[in-house]
């Protein structure tokens, strides 16, 4: 059972991370990367680069997918929001729709469809904590979703860049007044939301096969925690990632494992039933 | 352009339709596509209901298809139900499906609609997938009979396309005799302007549900149409990757209009074929064409003719 | 003289700020109200908390007997009271007919199939609807520019097609929201025929604006706002010589424009 457990955090860790990288995005700009999954997918196949193709140890290939995913994200931001941040949202929503076809598939032709695995920074190792056993690896992503999340909160609040960051996803136009370069606080958002992604992809190499349609599967979940736990709040998020995971993991085991993902949906849709707004809709007085 | 002229181009666009799988009678490769281009558009007129008239994007149209699809094969297998009711009640099927997800849905705004979409179109292939003694799970069902109306049989792609284009012209009825109505005005008030439309007296989800139950239906049709087209039916292609598919069809071809959902889906699923050549290349130019459509024709390629026609008749802008 | 209208202790609160407090007012049937005051005195939250788009923060909006505070604006419109906008909200994308036919359908019955369907009751039901709504528009005469999409009227004349909207759902009460804002003299003359007129056929009228002459012209009794707090009422006479009113507008230079 706490095996079970420790496995649920970890997973709803994994969810938690993912979730955070979209909504920094989401709250900077408005606009809902669909291909934040395929994102965390190629963090996760840069590692596999760096160590098959490239022969890097796994920590040096860490670094290389942070540099590779800075890039990416980047390049992501110039070419699927730049273009279109004064249009409808709709039109980035599609243009990422198309990025995410296009990264997958290039993931496809890159690696082929079979399913390959990212070795962890702790091997198979274990703890043995009194006759049960609990993976490394699992602690691990535990321990590094604490650190980010913690060390998230003291960037954004802190920082000079991190309190630049904020007002701008708070009010772009005001902040622009303040003297603050919208656009590279924008291009910096996507950095780090693909580095979060990157750190993701690492983490959850080593759980799951990595096949290209990871993507859509881990942004879907990514979905559900945002339900639950709303786009504005870090910590509702990290609760909400938490929560999934557990309750996936026991649903699995004790419930139904066919039906896992059903229930998971069903839970998306009873939290968007009891709270109709949203967590944070407010009554939007609109000026008449 | 006038409703009397914007009627007669339909007209002869129509009858230009009826008379090209003339010129394609030999080759089945192209009139396959054209029904699957036919079924395709159905499906995205089924998401310009929502999207054109209400402004919301739903990401679980397929979900509806699936009904459809699975419903029709159930009827006309298990029940022995002549093929035409039975695709009629698919649609009905899909319809009590949106009305179901549709009342907590019509609730909620913008970005959570989508979500709930998401969910619920998940969940009915899911579902679909794991109740086996249903549906066969991922076998799937095979063998579906082709539709039958007395003496006529349509297992040919030629008489198909027929079929399929007797419901296009059903759906492109409704779509225009929905904005010529009371109904059609009163959700596209909703669209523009939601509170100043209640101000004036119109309820926000009598009219939301009853939009979603409208799309529903037709993307029931298109799945119903679907399944004895392809003959066999499985879950894995009724998923999230097909309502994007839908989404984006709409989106390239132009939301809220007459032409664009015609011209969108069309296009992709020519645009697909062609690209087939380069092998595992050609889904990486899809998702970049993609991108590059909603960089430089954000209202769609219906959108861009029409600024077009617009800067031709007034040339000095 | 009948109670139509009335709001008790009505107060709303937006973040930490009372935009309207503990506001009475009493309308009575066939009555002009005219609702002044500097911007920001509330006005317009006044007539949105009246017409469901606010609900109150505290307080009640009474319709003849009945309670319809905090109901939807749709229930509301339906129940009698219709309303224009400071901030034109016109259909775009709809002509200018259409935009009235939308309030004019208001009490259509016929369902949705036959409506698809186009049935000959179906069919009826849309002729009336058309000639009512052209009646509306002949009404404040824009008959003329019916085909027109509604965003390419004039600002005057789009406020005109705002009050042919909301006349459209045969209210019993109409709230006016600066119906003369961005409106010249003749149209301003125009209004206030066209006001009287209204008023003539039965229907209550209370109008926020800004204009002091319409106002003393037209009301026949006028309620002063200062942030959010009613500090005058009675006839225009009465209004014009009391000094809270010269007070609270003072600064905002020439009170009877």
């Amino acid at each position: 059972m706490i095996q079970e457990i420790i496995s649920g955090l970890a997973m709803g860790c994994v969810y938690a991370l993912v979730s955070f990288g979209f909504v920094l995005v989401y709250n900077a700009v408005g606009a809902v990367n669909f291909a934040h999954g395929e994102l965390v997918m190629f963090g996760g196949y840069f590692g596999l680069i760096a160590t098959s193709w490239m022969h890097l140890p796994l920590w040096a290939a860490f670094l290389f997918s942070l540099v590779a995913m800075a890039g990416l994200g980047i390049v992501y931001n110039r070419v699927a929001y730049y273009p279109m941040r004064q249009r409808p949202a709709v039109t980035v929503i599609i243009a990422t729709i198309g990025m995410g076809i296009l990264l997958r598939n290039s993931a496809l032709a890159l690696f082929g469809p079979d399913p390959v695995k990212l070795k962890s920074f702790l091997g198979d190792h274990v703890f043995d904590v009194g006759g049960v056993i609990i993976l490394q690896h699992h602690v691990l992503i535990i321990a590094v979703t604490i650190a980010l999340f913690i060390g998230q909160s003291f960037f954004f609040s802190r920082t000079s860049i991190g309190r630049k960051l904020e007002a701008t996803a708070q009010d772009q136009e005001t902040a622009r007044l303040m003297g603050i370069n919208v656009n590279r606080m924008i291009t910096l958002t996507f950095v780090l939301s693909a580095l979060l992604a990157s750190i993701a992809g690492f983490l959850l190499g080593p759980i799951w096969f990595r096949d290209p349609d990871v993507g859509l599967i881990v942004i879907l979940k990514a979905f559900i925690v945002i339900v639950i736990g709303g786009f504005g709040s870090i910590r509702g998020i990290l609760a909400g990632g938490l929560f999934l995971g557990v309750i996936e993991v026991l649903v699995a085991s004790h419930l139904t494992s066919e039906y896992r993902d059903v229930i998971s949906f069903l839970i998306l849709i009873a939290v968007l039933i009891v709270l109709p707004q949203g967590f944070f809709g407010e009554k939007v007085a609109q000026k008449v | 352009m006038n409703p009397r002229k914007k009627i007669l181009i339909v007209f002869l666009l129509l009858a230009a339709a009826a008379v090209l799988p003339v010129f394609f009678k030999s080759s089945r490769y192209y009139l396959n596509l054209l029904n699957l281009a036919g079924i395709f558009i159905i499906f995205t007129y089924s998401l310009n209901f929502i999207h054109g008239y209400l402004g919301l994007i739903s990401i679980g149209q397929a979900g509806f298809f699936a009904i459809g699809a699975y419903v029709t094969a159930g009827l006309t297998m298990a029940v022995g139900l002549n093929y035409f009711p039975a695709l009629f009640l698919a649609g009905v099927a899909s319809t009590l499906a949106g009305m179901v997800i549709g009342f907590p849905a019509t609730r909620i705004s913008g970005h959570y609609f989508v979500l709930i979409t998401l969910g619920f179109g998940e969940i009915v292939r899911l579902v679909i997938l794991n109740w086996k003694e249903v549906t066969n799970g991922t076998n799937g069902v095979n063998n579906i009979p082709p539709p039958r109306l007395g003496p006529w049989v349509f297992d040919s792609r030629f008489s198909y396309y027929y079929l399929v284009l007797f419901v296009i012209v059903l759906t492109l009825l409704v779509t225009m005799s929905l904005r010529r109505s009371k109904y059609g005005r009163s959700m596209l008030a909703l669209k523009v302007g939601e509170l100043a439309a209640m101000a004036m007296g119109v309820n926000p989800l009598s009219h939301k549900l009853i939009n979603f139950g409208l799309s529903a239906f037709f993307a029931g049709l298109a799945g119903g149409l679907y399944a004895s087209y392809v003959g066999s039916i499985s879950p894995e292609p009724f998923s999230v990757n097909l309502s994007v598919d839908v989404l984006t069809m709409l989106l390239v071809g132009g939301s809220g209009t007459i032409a664009g959902p015609v011209i969108g889906a069309t296009f992709l699923v020519f645009l697909k074929e062609g690209l087939r050549f380069m092998k595992e290349y050609y889904m990486i130019l899809y998702g970049a064409g993609i991108v590059l459509v909603m960089i430089f024709m954000p209202y769609g390629i219906a959108g861009l003719i029409d600024r077009l026609a617009v800067r031709l008749r007034y040339p000095s802008g | 003289m009948t109670l139509l209208l009335c709001t008790e202790k009505l107060s709303i609160k937006f973040g930490g700020l009372f935009a309207v407090s503990e506001v009475d007012l009493q309308v009575n049937q066939g009555e002009i109200r005219g609702l002044i005051g500097p911007n920001g005195a509330g006005k317009t939250t006044i007539l949105n908390v009246i017409s469901g788009i606010y609900q109150p923060t505290q307080g009640s909006v009474f319709f003849g007997s009945k309670d319809i505070t905090g109901r939807s604006p749709h229930v509301i419109t339906r129940l009698g009271i219709a309303r224009t906008f400071q901030n034109i909200q016109v259909f775009e994308g709809l002509s200018v007919l259409e935009n009235v036919m939308v309030a004019r359908q208001i009490r259509a019955s016929v369902d949705f199939v036959s409506t698809l369907l186009k049935t000959p009751k179906a069919r009826k039901e849309e002729a009336d609807i058309m000639d009512g709504a052209v009646k509306n528009l002949t009404f404040v005469d824009l008959a003329d520019k019916r085909d027109m999409e509604a965003v390419n009227l004039a600002q005057g004349q789009k406020r005109l097609m705002e009050m042919a909207r909301a006349l459209a759902t045969e209210p019993k009460i109409l709230l006016l929201d600066e119906p003369s804002a961005g409106m010249n003299e003749s149209e301003t003359l125009h209004l206030v025929g066209l006001i009287r007129q209204i008023r003539d056929r039965g229907v209550t009228i209370v109008l926020v604006e800004h204009n002091m002459r319409l106002v003393m012209n037209l009301c026949d009794q006028i309620s002063v706002f200062d942030f959010g707090i009613k500090i005058a009422e009675g006839t225009p006479k009465e209004i014009q010589n009391d000094p809270k009113v010269t007070e609270a507008y003072l600064g905002t230079g020439n009170v009877y424009a």
